[in-house]
């Protein structure tokens, strides 16, 4: 149970970094050597040759998908999806400033709500653009957000800023997946 | 191949294979091949990313094939070598000749 989820996940992984037309054949050239190996070498399971030869895999691949210029597109997909995350951002804050009292708390509530939905409908446009684009943006949040956390430094409480550690990036890849789902409903 | 241009040794290795394997080239086979023979037990991405840069130069096309029950219903991608790959090996293993012309005896293993 445990080998099949580290082994999904390892495919998982390369299926990030391979175009669509190499997926199958590497995925199913390593499915057909792993068996062909615990046929012959009588091991109950050869889970960390698959492993070994993905991790392995990771250098060359991330190399030659660089080459092709299709990180270089993704990366600008997710920084252009931030940029705009964070206008809206900055327009949704004035807004709320001048509605509500800053002590209120419909004024909390709103301030835990807008980051998460913008960085959600961040994380759909970027996938719009380029499949793969949400991820990029995910991990720049977590940068962001770090580097926000160590700047304010204490005039922001914890659970503030660990809230948004970890709910930012994961609404990024709520929207990457909401796109993707609803391409492939406009594709059947 | 634009003169002067030589073959990585990588891309001279998997280009071997190719030739060696015929009608039976795809990842696996073309990664068992270079390991059987040289000891070299490289990943499946370095040799697909060195097929993609061959394929790129004109020196190796690529088909895809039917899937199998083996493969958990993923289809191949065969692998054959083209005449200026051929003309790419020769040319490199010429250059390698003539580099070591006269090195015999401190070249021998």
């Amino acid at each position: 149970m445990r080998r099949a989820l580290l082994t999904r996940s390892a495919n998982w992984i390369l299926g990030r970094l391979l175009p669509e037309a190499q997926k199958d054949a590497v995925i199913g050239d390593l499915i057909e050597e792993h068996a062909l190996r615990t046929a012959t070498s009588h091991a109950p399971n050869d889970s960390w040759w698959y492993l070994g030869q993905v991790s392995r895999s990771l250098l060359p691949l991330l190399l030659a998908a660089a080459r092709r210029g299709q990180w270089l597109t993704t990366f600008g997909a997710a920084v252009a999806a931030y940029g705009l995350i964070k206008i809206i951002e900055s327009a949704s804050e004035v807004t709320l400033f001048a509605v509500l009292a800053p002590q209120s708390l419909a004024y909390v509530l709103a301030a835990y709500l807008i980051g998460p939905a913008n960085m959600m409908l961040g994380g759909y446009v970027a996938a719009r653009i380029r499949p793969g684009a949400a991820t990029v943006l995910a991990i720049i949040s977590i940068i962001m957000v770090l580097q926000w956390m160590a700047t304010a430094g204490s005039t922001v409480s914890i659970w503030f800023s660990a809230f948004f550690l970890v709910v930012c990036p994961l609404t990024a890849l709520a929207g990457g997946m909401l796109e993707r789902k609803q391409r492939n409903i406009r594709v059947q | 191949m634009p003169r002067g241009e030589l073959l990585g040794s990588l891309e001279q290795i998997v280009l071997i294979a190719l030739m060696r394997l015929g009608a039976n080239a795809y990842g696996m086979t073309v990664r068992r091949e270079i390991e059987e023979r040289t000891g070299r037990d490289l990943s499946i991405g370095a040799v697909y990313a060195t097929l993609e840069r061959l394929e790129a130069k004109g020196y190796v096309s690529s088909a895809l094939g039917e899937p199998t029950p083996e493969r958990g219903g993923r289809a191949k991608r065969h692998f054959r070598i083209e005449a200026s790959g051929e003309r790419a090996v020769r040319a490199t293993q010429d250059a390698m000749r003539k580099m070591t012309a006269g090195l015999k005896s401190r070249l021998a293993t």
